[in-house]
């Protein structure tokens, strides 16, 4: 099967959602201080080159780690930003955690059920708790339907409203005149009237001053000879049947619409609160312009009252001055309704603005967290620092300014870099001790190493460029390959180093000379993988290692893991019942449909990475 | 055709006040009109199409003649404005000798018979008529069948990709790879000629034969029609692989859409995704593609009828096959069909030519701006 | 595009800084479309001095492609530039048209516009250049990535080669040549120097090694490096103008930083004049000297860096730096513009300030179309608003709402509806 989730059977469709409903307002939240959503160790791998050729001759597909051992908190209530570059996995992570894709390793706990293992039923419950929010404002709403049945249609798949038995009806009576008015109401009719902290209040007014006149100018409900019932905005919905009775009326109230206009109603109340008109209901989505679809977008998503949204990017594709509304609109919703929200962004100047925490993503890993204060103002990891740095600020003061850039590309997916998965573009990679050298030139070595590792160093190109094809010249040689990667300022043990490696390079060693410039130059950050800490302001690089040594951190003291349920984390991501869940242990990636990078995956996997120690390093560090 | 109100204009404004039913964008309606407006070669498409539904359905009214009813004294006479001179020789034995004599006999053609009679004495234009009937409803219920079939498994292949996929487009490649013609004969060689007597409507409700009188044509006519029930299930198994081919290129699109992510997120299963969100947006390539597998089956019933494996004998193709025989000394009774057959091909290709270019998918879903 | 030259009335070069490399003076470029007439430019002036950066900033739909296109030329169908002067300063070109074209030429100044048709082209290369947004597509992912560049390389060549005859430059590609170039192995149209020299230019635009990614395609590169391929490409021509329509949009910011750098770098070293197309004041803000703003079609504040960002006039300036969230010193709520950018139809464009609809503060002066006025800051500060001759007015300001009354054409768009109810829903709840 695909990545859909196996939980929307069609054989629960109307049968439980109910019972649903009533679970889930019944089941509040353990404690304020644990998190909503917690992250343990996902993983996201994607498999290429899995075509039928290949799988006849038994190749191993590439993998692609897109996602690789993230760990997140979301508390309740906050927004926590997650940025980084193009293809760090940021949105896969985003879509992974929701079980929009299925992840391949790790776990989800949603206010303490974990979403990975979860069941159809479970999935669907969950589905109505945890919302998502698209970048792209013309992919994201499906063009052939209204903003009116995209917006309900959310509903239609529960069978929303239904009634919650956990809602108390009550009724606010005004009554106009002199009679004695009896008023009962309907307990399913919190399914037409919106409800505050566990109530539906509904307004009834009843016009007893025109008893036994004929006809009411507020189109209210009018009995026979009786008052005038009204319901202020609910008009539409509700109905109201009187009998007279002794010195008065009985009124009782019910709902007086079908569930479509009912959901109607309701999409016409969220168009507004997202600064729609509700006149714009039976309008398709090429009639609005980016902004208001994805006012439409958030609509969408608030439908089902969850708590927990994923804004994948959501003002990216929008010009300033509508982005600057939709994050108002977006804070506003948040205080209003209580949400939490995972922001996925890469524009640091609006994670800023709107985040309380925020995570920094790169190839595939989290390495930095820390509140948005802490971050933005003292960044921790060289990335971190490369991307505020990187940053042009709309000020005057940003004239001219010249900005320290990282060099080069981030390194393919495919072929990551050991150790430290940031260390070819690190402005910071720690020498060994008693290499002094400036960091330029150690790079250009750590460059020189990198290719020659890798094998496309090419030494005939050298030749060609010396002009001597003989490859007699091996000093020529050597001057030809120190100038292209600037080694000229070694000297020292260190300049020897280099100087015998380039003697075996000439001669056609490679290997050889990588291992020898390799025995004097090699970087922790090559060695290690930089773990994450278990600190308030986290950042994983060894830059910080002398300084935790120092302070004597002590990984038992580890408030975020607790063991068992990193265990438990573990085991349920491993037993989950997904065929996907293995997909990385099939060889010969027998066609599982979920691997295949086609199209829509590649996109995403184009960007991801790597390399399973971390993972392993730290929970073996935990305990 | 002027701008102002003609038929087809009103006929736009009747889709334009229910596009909202029928889920059409103003865009696209826009870009039929314009396309229709200017493309002569639409007007002339959607001009054959209409005489050729009108024929089929109205066929006991207008057709001149019974179609079935044989006169032999009438056989063989030419369409109006042709005169036929045969030339028969006939062998005689004289005197013990053998002699061949040639006769010179001239046959005009005549009002009752406007295209001509084929050797039965069965009246052309009725035969053509009728025929219409067996290509339209051939053409619509094959493409229909093929349609259904076609579209289901490409949404399916499409949607779930991987294995699900392989295992369906390697089986649609495999039945593409026999000429349809040879499947075709092959299956009903299996199945045999079964054929389906459907009575006609009018002629059971009773108003032909008053008609008919009232405007001096001959009655009775026919009053059942017989439907080749194993063409249509053949030409749709023929059929179905376009159809899953461009279902399944739809599908592995707009799944990617993040339309689709949204409504799996919000708990759709697979069922609605795909009937909700797949289907109705790749319907434009799939209606395109209809038009023109309407065209290519009516021309395999037309084949098949020609060779005999059609249950019928209603058929423009079985009119070419009788007329072949005669071609030479009767070019009509194949020529006739044979033009119906043509007409009737072009005017829907060129329909879906203007569909296509109307609806190209390039064009529409775009916002604005 | 095929005006007579000669009938053109003989206006001469406006006037401007001596240092102008280029005067654009009322461009209007009108897109003719199903749905009616879009104005997508609608007489934008501005000058671009020798070796500065200008920039010209907007959101989408604000016109600052078209114009860019409009600017070299290379508007298509189905629109169309309808009006406007492009004076280009080049003593050699105006030397060569003095006597065939004497409308076109004043000083040393060209009006590119009533050049012929083929001069035009000729200029695009050696003397206009542009690097477009996405760079994926912008090259041609069937060629290699260094012979695209030698290709621009060589145009160069042979238009120097021949530098008196601007008409002799056609370089004219016909199918012959491609038969022979297609047939015959090794013969390109492009020669050894020159696919020498794109090696030369990738190295400068700091791709490493070259000589070997010359030889890759397109689909081998990552963005950035695109975008440098780009780079060199637009310079292969020793360009007087490069225009660069949102060149890091498509990129990540240490990628766009890196854009950045070469970008200033190259043009310090050339001392080429940049046209800086963006939607990020950021960019602008580290790259450009000069600024215009544009706003539906129109140039609606210009000046130096510090007029417009540090003492803007008209509220659409304003709006726009209100909502950008400010990195190191977050305020706690954005000041959006309410409402979104007009559609540009030419049937909703009313005889007013187009901006008036969702400013806050428009008055009753802002109905009719709105001049160029000059305003406080350096002498280069101007601006479409009444706000810089006029005090803002409370009594003369528009009423709440007085825009939804008009007549709701714009009604397809939706557009109408959306400010106020935005306005009340954010404050209403």
């Amino acid at each position: 099967m695909t990545e859909t989730d196996p939980g929307a059977g069609s054989d629960l469709r109307g049968t439980d959602a109910r019972d649903g409903d009533g679970a889930d307002a019944s089941a509040p939240p353990a404690g304020d201080d644990d998190a909503l959503v917690e992250v343990r160790g996902l993983r996201k791998y994607y498999y290429e080159d899995d075509t039928l050729i290949d799988r006849l001759l038994r190749r191993e597909p590439t993998s692609i780690q897109a996602v690789d051992g993230v760990d997140l908190d979301i508390e309740r209530g906050e927004t926590l930003g997650l940025v980084g570059e193009s293809g760090c996995g940021k949105s896969t992570t985003g879509e992974t955690l929701l079980r929009l894709r299925d992840a391949t390793d790790g776990s989800v706990r949603f206010d303490g059920e974990d979403v990975l293992s979860m069941g159809s039923s479970e999935l669907r419950r969950f589905r109505k708790r945890a919302q998502i929010v698209f970048q792209d404002p013309f992919s994201s709403l499906d063009p052939r339907m209204t903003v009116g049945d995209v917006i309900a249609e959310g509903l239609k798949i529960h069978d929303l409203p239904a009634a919650d038995p956990d809602v108390a009806v009550e009724a606010d009576v005004t009554v106009d005149g002199d009679a004695d008015v009896e008023v009962t109401v309907d307990d399913d009719v919190d399914t037409a009237v919106e409800s505050e902290g566990g109530v539906a209040r509904v307004p009834v007014r009843v016009d007893a001053t025109g008893a036994g006149a004929t006809g009411s100018a507020d189109g209210g409900t009018r009995a026979d000879g009786g008052p005038t019932v009204s319901f202020g905005r609910y008009d539409d919905v509700l109905a109201a049947e009187v009998t007279p009775r002794d010195g008065g009326y009985d009124v009782h109230v019910s709902v007086g619409a079908s569930k479509r206009t009912l959901r109607r109603e309701r999409a016409r109340t969220l168009l507004e609160r997202v600064g729609l008109s509700a006149g714009q209901i039976d309008r398709y989505p090429h009639e609005f312009s980016g902004g208001q679809r994805q006012r439409v977008g958030i609509a969408r998503a608030l439908a089902l009252d969850p708590e927990f949204i994923v804004l994948d990017e959501p003002v990216s594709a929008l010009d300033v001055s509508v982005q600057a509304q939709i994050l108002n609109l977006l804070d506003d919703l948040q205080s209003e309704y209580g949400l939490t929200y995972l922001f996925i962004a890469h524009d640091l100047s609006v994670v800023r603005h709107i985040c309380d925490r925020v995570a920094v993503m790169y190839l595939g890993e989290v390495v930095e967290t820390g509140t948005t204060e802490e971050l933005f103002e003292s960044p921790k990891h060289p990335y971190t620092e490369a991307l505020l740095e990187s940053v042009p600020r709309a000020d005057t003061s940003e004239q001219g300014r010249r900005v320290e850039t990282l060099s080069g590309d981030v390194p393919s997916p495919r072929d990551p870099p050991s150790g430290c998965r940031f260390r070819t573009r690190c402005p910071e990679v720690i020498p060994p001790a008693g290499v002094a050298v400036d960091q330029s030139t150690y790079r250009s070595v750590m460059d020189l190493r990198d290719r020659l590792r890798r094998g496309d160093f090419g030494t005939g190109v050298v030749w060609e460029a010396v002009g001597d094809p003989d490859r007699e010249d091996t000093e020529a040689f050597k001057r030809e390959v120190r100038a292209e990667f600037g080694l000229d300022g070694l000297t020292g043990a260190n300049g020897d180093t280099v100087e015998d490696a380039l003697e075996v390079l000439a001669n056609g060693r490679e290997r050889e000379a990588a291992e020898r410039l390799t025995e004097r130059f090699e970087s922790v950050c090559e060695t290690e993988e930089p773990v994450l800490p278990d600190e308030p302001h986290p950042a994983a690089c060894h830059l910080y290692d002398d300084e935790r040594a120092a302070a004597g951190v002590d990984d038992d003291a580890d408030p975020v893991t607790d063991p068992e349920f990193g265990g438990a984390g573990m085991a349920a991501g491993m037993e989950t019942p997904d065929p996907e869940a293995a997909g990385g242990e099939l060889p010969d990636g027998v066609s599982d449909p979920e691997h295949g990078v086609s199209d829509g995956d590649s996109s995403d996997a184009d960007d991801a990475d790597d390399h399973d120690a971390s993972e392993d390093d730290r929970d073996g560090s935990e305990p | 055709m002027a701008d102002s109100t003609g038929p087809l204009d009103r006929l736009f404004g009747a889709v334009d006040r229910v596009r909202g039913a029928l889920t059409v964008s103003p865009r696209t309606v826009r870009n039929l009109k314009s396309e229709y407006r200017t493309s002569a070669l639409s007007k002339v498409g959607v001009a054959l199409i209409l005489v050729v539904v009108f024929m089929a359905v109205f066929a006991p009214f207008i057709a001149p003649q019974n179609p079935t009813t044989q006169n032999l004294d009438n056989g063989r006479l030419p369409p109006l404005g042709f005169t036929q001179t045969e030339q028969q020789t006939q062998t005689q034995m004289v005197n013990g000798s053998i002699q061949t004599v040639n006769t010179t006999e001239t046959v005009n053609a005549t009002l009752a018979h406007p295209l001509g009679t084929n050797s039965l004495g069965q009246d052309m234009l009725a035969r053509v008529i009728y025929g219409a009937r067996t290509s339209l409803l051939v053409g619509l219920l094959g493409t229909s069948l093929a349609a259904l079939l076609g579209v289901s498994v490409g949404l399916t292949a499409g949607y779930y990709r991987g294995r699900v996929d392989d295992t369906l487009m390697r089986f649609a490649d495999v039945s593409l790879a026999f000429p349809s013609l040879v499947l075709a004969i092959a299956l009903i060689g299996v199945w045999g000629r079964a054929s389906v007597s459907v009575p006609d409507p009018f002629v059971v409700a009773g108003v032909v034969d008053p008609v008919r009188s009232a405007l001096g044509l001959p009655t009775p006519m026919p009053d059942t029609f017989v439907l080749p029930g194993t063409v249509i299930v053949v030409v749709g198994l023929v059929n179905w692989v376009w159809f899953a081919r461009v279902a399944r290129g739809e599908a592995l699109s707009i799944r990617e859409e993040e339309f689709v992510k949204a409504a799996r997120a919000l708990g759709a299963d697979d069922a609605r995704v795909v009937l909700r969100h797949v289907l109705p947006n790749a319907t434009t390539p799939i209606l395109v593609l209809a038009t023109i597998q309407v065209a290519s089956i009516i021309l395999l019933e037309s084949s098949l009828s020609f060779l005999g494996f059609s249950g019928t004998t209603l058929s423009w193709g079985f009119d070419i096959a009788q007329g072949r025989a005669y071609l030479a000394s009767a070019w009509w009774i194949a020529t006739v069909p044979g033009l119906a057959i043509v007409l009737t091909v072009v005017g829907i290709n060129l329909v879906g030519d203007w569909l296509r270019d109307a609806l190209d998918p390039g064009i529409e879903g775009e916002g604005g701006m | 595009m095929s005006r007579d030259p000669t009938d053109a009335e003989p206006a001469g070069a406006p006037a401007g800084s001596p240092d102008d490399v280029l005067r654009v003076r009322n461009l209007t470029t009108r897109f003719f479309t199903e749905e009616g007439q879009v104005n997508a430019v609608e007489g934008v002036d501005f000058d671009v001095r020798d070796g500065e950066v200008f920039g010209i900033v907007g959101e989408s739909g604000s016109g600052k492609s078209v114009t860019a296109l409009s600017v070299i030329d290379l508007v298509e169908s189905p629109g169309r530039i309808t009006d406007g002067e492009v004076w280009y300063r080049e003593p050699d070109l105006a030397a060569e048209f003095e006597d065939d074209v004497p409308a076109a030429v004043d000083g040393e100044f060209v009006d590119v516009r009533r050049l012929p048709e083929g001069v035009r082209r000729s200029l695009r290369g050696p003397s206009f250049s542009m690097i477009f947004q996405d760079p994926m597509s912008s090259l041609n992912p069937s060629v290699t990535v260094g012979e695209q560049i030698a290709e621009a390389v060589e145009v160069q060549r042979r238009a120097s080669a021949n530098p008196r005859r601007t008409r002799s430059r056609t370089q004219g590609y016909g199918l012959g040549r491609l038969l022979v170039d297609t047939l015959v192995p090794g013969r390109g149209y492009t020669s050894e120097a020159s696919e020498a020299r794109a090696v030369e230019l990738l190295e400068q635009v700091g791709i490493p090694d070259p000589a070997e990614r010359a030889d890759e395609y397109p689909h081998q590169f990552s963005g950035g490096m695109l975008q440098r391929a780009m780079v060199a490409q637009a310079l292969a021509g020793e360009p007087d103008v490069l225009i660069a329509d949102e060149p890091t949009t498509a990129l990540d910011v240490t990628i766009q930083a890196q854009i950045l750098n070469l970008l200033r770098d190259l043009q310090a070293e050339q001392d080429t004049s940049v046209v800086m197309i963006t939607h990020d004041l950021g960019v602008i803000a580290r790259m450009c000297q000069r600024v215009g703003v544009m706003y539906a079609g129109q140039v609606v504040e210009r000046g130096t860096l510090a007029d417009v960002f540090d003492d803007p006039v008209h509220p659409y300036t304003e709006g726009l730096l209100g909502s950008i969230p400010d990195m190191d010193e977050p305020a706690s709520r954005l000041e959006p513009i309410e409402g979104n950018v007009p559609s540009l139809l030419d049937s909703e464009m009313g005889e007013r300030c187009y901006f008036a609809d969702r400013c806050p503060k428009a008055m009753e002066d802002c109905l009719r179309p709105i001049p160029m006025y000059d305003a406080e800051g350096s002498d280069e500060h101007e601006t479409r608003c009444v706000l810089a001759v006029e005090e803002y007015d409370e009594a003369a300001a528009l009423p709440d709402g007085y825009f939804e009354s008009e007549p709701d054409s714009a009604s397809e768009s939706g557009s109408a509806d959306d400010p106020a109810a935005g306005e009340e829903v954010s404050t209403g709840d």
